[in-house]
């Protein structure tokens, strides 16, 4: 097996579709890196204005209430929390400035500091059932969620930042350093399918050049057992591809991080696992999640390149086949009614990985484990279909 | 030794072999002739099972070709033609890969050296000309030390030197006990080299003991007198 796959990994080793691979996953991966270079980023404009609609919401309610002089209590009541409000986000407002000015005179600890309070004080009014008077503030990088849930996720990721003594980074900003940016292409940026897409022009380039050159007849006449070859085609596969998206990982965090710093790996993510509690995740257990669950999507993308390609010698028809798998996977059709009784199931139910990874589907799943061993169960299920039509195909 | 029964084929409504029957002996050299497209290739698929062959039987050395398909296939070397060579692998790639798979005794070296293929064993086959390729192709024959060898038009894009050490080779195989069976259109090539002929024409194989008789003349009597 060893002598075989060496054999297919020299006859592929040249091969251009290499480069353009390659090629392939750093553009994707460096688009929003090419954003930030042509544009200024426009995210700390966004987010002092999230500050400043939220600071100007309180003053608004505060200058409507002080105009009238009879107030009754509740009035009263609703005044003095409006000055609670604004001394929270006036605070917030004015270190955020600092922070953001070309000298600055606070630490982003003390703005993230000033945060926590600030969403401390709005979880402990949610808890209070007092949501009426509310004014959260409207980041541009995640929805606002006014459920207990999400105030928890706030004071979470604010307590853990200034813990840390780490600045937010929002998912918006392109500028950011390469620690946060390759977490941030997969959450935001970069469509999981695409990657994958990548992947599947690969596979299907690799596992039906042979009948395109004609060398498939060199290899039909070969006194080894067929399944062999394609399970060395396989691993050429693996050999050659991996380490392709592995060094298109490292291009683009070197020219991100020559240009942006390197930053933490200990950012964190919060999300919730099971909808009621909430968790954290450093961008490093990220990276290293979304890499296992890519691997056993490819896994599966190669087996099904494979079976297709016994079906068919076409590349056409292969690419076509991978592209129509990675439909499934879109939110109208895993979202949809019929594909969410299913999906859970399905390998496109985990093409979502970032949303997989952080239980943010838009249909049911199993938990992140669950997903890969569905992935390799179906991986593992067209190996043996393969093996099967091999098999048949020898005997006749 | 080879031995076919009862193999009939047909590409759709065009038959090609109607239950043809034959064994090739150890040691013997068979020519394989017949104009284009006729049916040459489509038999040399058939005996190695590259065509499914139905209800016929086709055995090497007493290996059936449906029953033990790798173990006859270990027997037997079959490459269509040098443009079914990898384009980016060199001579010495192919000829060490045919070597280990059909697990031959056959040295390398000796083989290179004896094709006169030392100036380019280490060149991709892309950079080789048509008449290089056709010696690589050889190579991987005598390396893979099969018994038997089915060899589908070697001559083309070969000079006449090339011919004659062609010829020497397939000479020196026959002595070792191999059973050729070679396609030609080189019919003075044939007349020299071959032990017996078949001629397919009409699904039917004429086969023709080479007594030295003029293989052209031959060739001529069966199909171009017809066709005139």
């Amino acid at each position: 097996m060893f002598a075989q796959l060496k054999f297919d990994l020299k006859k592929n080793l040249f091969s251009s579709t290499n480069a353009v691979v390659y090629v392939a996953f750093v553009l994707l991966l460096l688009t929003t890196f090419f954003l930030a270079l042509d544009q200024t980023d426009s995210t700390a404009r966004q987010v002092d204005g999230a500050y400043q609609a939220a600071l100007q919401s309180v003053t608004g309610t505060i200058k409507t209430l002080e105009k009238d002089h009879a107030k009754t209590a509740k009035q009263t009541a609703q005044l003095n929390q409006k000055y609670t409000q604004r001394d929270y986000l006036q605070e917030i407002m004015t270190l955020n400035a600092s922070v953001s000015s070309p000298v600055p005179m606070n630490t982003p600890t003390q703005l993230d500091g000033a945060l926590l309070k600030y969403a401390r004080y709005n979880l402990k009014k949610t808890r209070q059932g007092q949501t009426n008077g509310l004014v959260l503030i409207n980041h541009p990088d995640r929805p606002t969620d006014s459920t207990v849930l999400g105030q928890q996720k706030e004071v979470t990721f604010y307590r853990y930042l200034a813990l840390h003594h780490l600045r937010e980074l929002p998912l918006t900003q392109t500028d950011v350093p390469s620690d946060a940016y390759l977490p941030f292409q997969f959450l935001r940026h970069v469509s999981p399918l695409l990657i994958l897409g990548v992947f599947a022009l690969q596979l299907g380039q690799l596992f039906t050049t042979e009948k395109r050159t004609g060398t498939i007849r060199f290899m039909n006449n070969l006194p080894v057992n067929k399944l062999g070859l394609l399970t060395a085609r396989m691993g050429t596969f693996l050999v050659l591809t991996l380490p392709l998206f592995g060094f298109a990982l490292l291009t683009v965090y070197l020219i991100v991080g020559l240009k942006f710093g390197w930053g933490n790996w200990q950012y964190p993510l919060v999300y919730s696992p099971d909808g009621r509690h909430v968790a954290i995740m450093t961008m490093a257990k990220f990276m290293g999640l979304l890499i296992l669950i890519l691997l056993a999507a490819v896994l599966f993308m190669m087996m099904l390149s494979a079976l297709v390609s016994l079906l068919s010698g076409n590349f056409g028809v292969n690419l076509a086949v991978s592209a129509a798998v990675l439909l499934l996977g879109t939110n109208q059709v895993a979202g949809s009614s019929m594909g969410r009784g299913v999906v859970r199931w399905l390998p496109s139910g985990y093409f979502d990985f970032s949303g997989v990874i952080t239980h943010q589907t838009a249909w049911p799943i199993l938990s992140i484990a669950g997903g890969i061993v569905v992935l390799l169960a179906w991986a593992a299920a067209l190996y043996g279909l393969c093996a099967l039509i091999v098999s048949r195909r020898q005997q006749l | 030794m080879l031995a076919v029964s009862g193999l009939t084929f047909a590409f759709k409504r065009k038959p090609i072999l109607a239950d043809v029957s034959f064994t090739l002996a150890d040691g013997q050299i068979t020519g394989l002739v017949a104009p284009n497209g006729t049916g040459k290739t489509t038999l040399l698929r058939l005996l190695c099972g590259l065509l499914p062959i139905s209800q016929a039987h086709v055995l090497v050395n007493g290996i059936d070709q449906q029953q033990k398909h790798t173990q006859f296939l270990k027997q037997l070397f079959f490459l269509e033609s040098s443009s079914n060579l990898y384009p980016d692998l060199t001579v010495q790639d192919h000829l060490r890969y045919v070597k280990r798979v059909w697990q031959s005794p056959v040295d390398i070296g000796e083989t290179v050296a004896s094709l006169g293929m030392q100036s380019y064993a280490k060149t991709r086959i892309k950079r080789l000309s048509l008449g290089m390729k056709q010696h690589a192709l050889l190579a991987m024959y005598i390396v893979s030390n099969a018994q038997t060898m089915l060899i589908d038009e070697p001559l083309n894009g070969l000079d006449p030197s090339s011919i004659q050490q062609f010829e020497a080779m397939f000479r020196q195989l026959r002595e070792e006990g191999k059973t050729l069976l070679v396609s030609s259109h080189q019919m003075d090539s044939v007349g020299r080299v071959c032990d017996q002929v078949f001629f397919l024409k009409n699904q039917k194989l004429d086969v023709l003991p080479n007594d030295g008789q003029d293989m052209m003349a031959e060739y001529t009597k069966r199909f171009l007198t017809e066709a005139s």
